[in-house]
């Protein structure tokens, strides 16, 4: 086994995916700059090229397609999944052998995430992957690209060997890491590290600031971290304080996953244009309504990057070769950007609002848990007034705020968020904007500069866990027929428990049947952040959340009963790993995480 | 591996035709100090004269089976003995030379442990037997090559649709309207794969001044184009040249005249 040569920090984002690396820094301080890989990938049948970003997109195309090589890569001929910018083009065209947004399955307790499920709905000649697979695919896709260009005749220089740092949403649980760190295990990467997205972006400007970033912070600020990219809105909490004259940083919280991002911004607008369209008598078919999406997306862009453009042309060629004859011409104006962007997925709202939920229709599709609420500022009023505690309890408003992912790009979007904030303090002081530059690359290049951190170069966000984990207990009552035996909630790991820790639960004990399969409720709550291990609340329905069941199967002599203690380890590399030890022999069985469907 | 193959070969034929070139040496040396044996020393001579002592006689009947046995089998032993050691040596000079070259690196030692081999080396092996079908597939790359910019300007800017249609049917403001989002479209991609910039970055209608030894492919001349450089000249268009020429990797085989696929909707 080879010392790593470079540091490496993928992005593995729910649309684009992105590859950063930096070489170990030598012994004398000296750190060597970060950049992006270029990966090669499919753009069109029988072409590749070399991109910044890899959409993360699967595409599965029919035998006939794949014939003739088309699309054969440099280091494989023959792959039945193609991966990148053709895939993301054809997922538009042939949605249905289409896998995108493979990574928000991972978090989707509805599904059998072990299951071959995706395509979602695809038809049955189509060959089908689980969600695990998918991420997999995606990362052994970048590990050949890798190995292909940078490690030719140099074992030392091949990925699996390097330090890896793969970075997921903040909100993920333990199970959705558990399974982000099984599907890197199966593209052959066995030693990774996980790092938390809005995290990656702080390490991101912390190194594009030098050393002067200790001059942008002081002690006592409470950084709002707003990572809204193509899929998802993610928020967390930076606390600034000091210890022995140096400034220490520490992540204090995380918001809830929300599957709201820039793809659905764009969306929006298309479908406002869409409607104003057809009020005037023009129908537009579904070819049509793509090229409408890619037009709004540029004029909006165009309209955020010329300050004194009031409107912008949008242009729908004609279909086929009658491409003059065809065009549908419209405008996009910079007030429709205001009212469907700004006011509906940015609206101004109190410090007190609370996320809109909707009436739920009595038969609901299965499939991706899109956030019933768009607006963002709504969810953010709800994440800060959930950390003050109880009701009652004024939100404590952040005195800073960094924006990442491709949708903070506009300044508008982030004036409008600043606004809102602002108005949460009432009139005590202004929210300073942390400024940073690079909202795409930001979170692939932060995972390479913590790498530099781990490796004692730079300093690093004490963080730990992202949630208070719990078991279900039964309480102790006499059984009444008909009704469940009432659930207590039993702490077994504390949020913000430190990774590379380990705690023993002595206060109980369970005695469990060999041979039987064990079942413990898993619970996790973002809200209760002081509950120590051992702790037992009765009354949890309001703070706690179900995610799923630890199980696992004793072996050993037919009928006997063991008495087990259980045991908790935050590992090094970011996940949770829970063992029942036998009081008598110190015998260990691992509880694993049931991805199956919750009913 | 193929070196090691020939080499291989090639080894185990030079060390064999040494070693039975050794071995025919000892072998005929042997053969010839038997025959001197036979004839310079008067074996009949001994032969009476053992008859004299029983001892003589005695040793001389152990000793002569004993002769008629090396010189029955000393030709098939020695040959199958040098055949063996030439073997053993062939085998380990072998994998001292295979141990070397992976050590080394070289193309001809181990593949990169990938099961599939890449295609450059089937069309290397392709290429060494039929020289007539590589240089057709260089020549259908060529070919790729060449409508490959505008495969990439139809994909992302409908030009060639745009330059096949009859403009005369339409009139200005539906043109103008369809080529802004063309040109948009169109002008992302060249900026991508080639970034068009200035060759001389100054203005057009300033002075400029052609050097002595001014490449002619880089700055055409017009006017009064008289004697030897440098010129004092006015500069009437500034140039294009690609910032970047980052050729896509083509892979495949199929039909090389294809701009863009036709497109059949499944309903």
């Amino acid at each position: 086994m080879s010392e790593p040569v470079y540091i490496i920090g993928i992005d593995l984002g729910t649309t684009n995916s992105i590859v950063a690396y930096t070489g170990i820094a030598a012994e004398n301080g000296e750190t060597a700059d970060i950049r992006v890989f270029e990966i090669p990938q499919v753009v069109s049948p029988r072409s590749i090229e070399k991109r910044s970003v890899l959409p993360s997109f699967l595409y599965i195309p029919t035998a006939a397609e794949a014939s003739a090589g088309a699309f054969d890569l440099p280091w494989k001929s023959g792959s039945r999944i193609v991966v990148g910018e053709y895939a993301q083009a054809r997922s538009a065209e042939v949605p249905q052998r289409v896998i995108a947004s493979a990574k928000s399955w991972l978090c989707n307790t509805s599904v059998d995430r072990n299951k071959s499920i995706l395509p979602w709905e695809a038809p049955e000649d189509v060959e089908k992957i689980s969600p695990v697979e998918a991420s997999a695919a995606i990362l052994t896709y970048m590990r050949n690209a890798w190995n292909h260009e940078m490690a030719v005749g140099n074992p030392d220089l091949l990925m699996e060997h390097q330090d890896i740092f793969l970075t997921v949403p903040a909100s993920f649980d333990a199970v959705a890491r558990e399974l982000t760190v099984r599907s890197a295990a199966l593209a052959g990467l066995p030693n990774i590290t996980l790092l938390e997205e809005p995290q990656a972006a702080f390490y991101s400007w912390i190194e594009s600031s030098g050393d002067r970033w200790r001059k942008n912070v002081t002690r006592g600020d409470r950084i709002l971290i707003c990572d809204v990219g193509g899929g998802t809105t993610d928020f967390s909490l930076i606390q600034v304080s000091e210890e022995d004259g140096q400034l220490v940083l520490e992540r204090t919280a995380v918001g809830e996953h929300l599957l709201v991002g820039g793809d659905n911004m764009d969306l929006a607008l298309a479908y406002f244009i869409n409607h104003r369209m057809a009020q005037k008598g023009t129908r537009l078919d579904s070819w049509q309504m793509r090229g409408l999406v890619h037009g709004c997306r540029n004029a909006k862009e165009q309209i955020y990057s010329r300050p004194d453009v009031e409107t912008w042309p949008v242009t729908i060629l004609g279909r086929g070769s009658s491409l003059i004859g065809g065009t549908i011409k419209t405008e996009l104006a910079g007030s429709d950007i205001e009212s469907v962007l700004l006011d509906g997925f940015f609206p101004e709202c109190d410090a007190t609002a609370m996320p809109m939920a909707p009436q739920r229709a009595g038969l609901q599709e299965a499939g991706l848990v899109y956030a019933s609420d768009p607006a963002v500022t709504r969810h953010m009023a709800a994440f800060l007034n959930r950390q003050a505690g109880g009701d009652g309890q004024v939100m404590e408003v952040p005195t800073a705020v960094l924006f990442n992912g491709g949708v903070m790009k506009a300044p508008t979007i982030r004036h409008r968020i600043k606004t809102v904030l602002n108005s949460w303090t009432n009139g005590d002081r202004e929210i300073r904007e942390i400024n940073t530059e690079n909202y795409d690359l930001a979170v692939a290049r932060g995972a390479a500069c913590y790498g530099q951190a781990r490796r004692g170069r730079g300093i690093r966000i004490r963080g730990g866990l992202n949630q208070s984990y719990y078991i279900g207990v039964a309480a102790a009552m006499p059984a009444v027929p008909g009704i469940p035996a009432p659930v207590k909630a039993l702490c077994v790991a504390p949020f913000g428990m430190e990774e590379g820790t380990e705690s023993q639960l002595t206060q109980r004990e369970f005695v469990l049947v060999v041979g039987e399969p064990v079942r413990f409720d898993f619970f996790g709550s973002t809200i209760r952040k002081d509950d120590p291990i051992g702790t037992v609340i009765e009354d949890w329905r309001d703070e706690i959340e179900e995610i799923t069941t630890l199980e696992t199967t004793l072996d050993g002599p037919q009928g006997t009963s063991v008495r087990v203690n259980l045991d908790v380890r935050a590992t090094e590399i970011g996940t949770l790993e829970i063992r029942c030890v036998s009081v008598e022999d110190g015998t260990r069985w691992k509880l694993e995480f049931n991805v199956r469907e919750q009913a | 591996m193929d070196m090691v193959k020939s080499f291989s070969r090639r080894s185990l034929f030079w060390l064999l035709f040494f070693m039975l070139l050794l071995l025919a040496i000892i072998d005929l040396s042997a053969w010839l100090g038997a025959e001197y044996v036979t004839t310079a020393i008067p074996l009949d001579d001994i032969r009476a004269a053992a008859e004299q002592s029983p001892e003589l006689r005695a040793g001389i009947d152990r000793v002569m089976p004993l002769l008629q046995w090396v010189r029955t089998l000393f030709l098939p032993v020695s040959i199958t003995a040098f055949i063996l050691f030439a073997l053993l040596e062939w085998l380990v000079i072998r994998s001292v030379f295979t141990r070397t070259v992976r050590k080394g690196g070289m193309a001809g030692g181990e593949p990169k442990g990938q099961p599939e081999k890449g295609k450059p080396r089937k069309e290397a092996e392709a290429g060494a037997a039929d020289p007539v079908a590589a240089k057709k597939a260089l020549q259908e790359q060529h070919r790729r090559y060449y409508l490959h910019m505008l495969t990439v300007l139809q994909r992302e800017g409908r030009l060639v649709d745009f330059l096949e249609e009859d403009l005369a049917a339409y009139d200005d403001a539906q043109i103008g309207a369809a080529v802004r989002s063309i040109h948009e479209n169109c002008r992302k991609a060249l900026d991508r794969y080639l970034s068009p910039k200035a060759v001389i970055d100054r203005n057009e209608g300033e002075s400029f001044t052609v050097a002595k030894d001014f490449d002619p492919a880089v700055i055409k001349l017009i006017g009064n184009v008289t004697g030897e450089p440098p010129f004092a000249g006015v500069l009437r268009h500034r140039g294009w040249r690609a910032a970047k020429l980052e050729l896509p990797v083509l892979s495949g085989s199929g039909d090389e005249k294809i701009i863009a696929p036709a497109e059949v909707e499944i309903p």
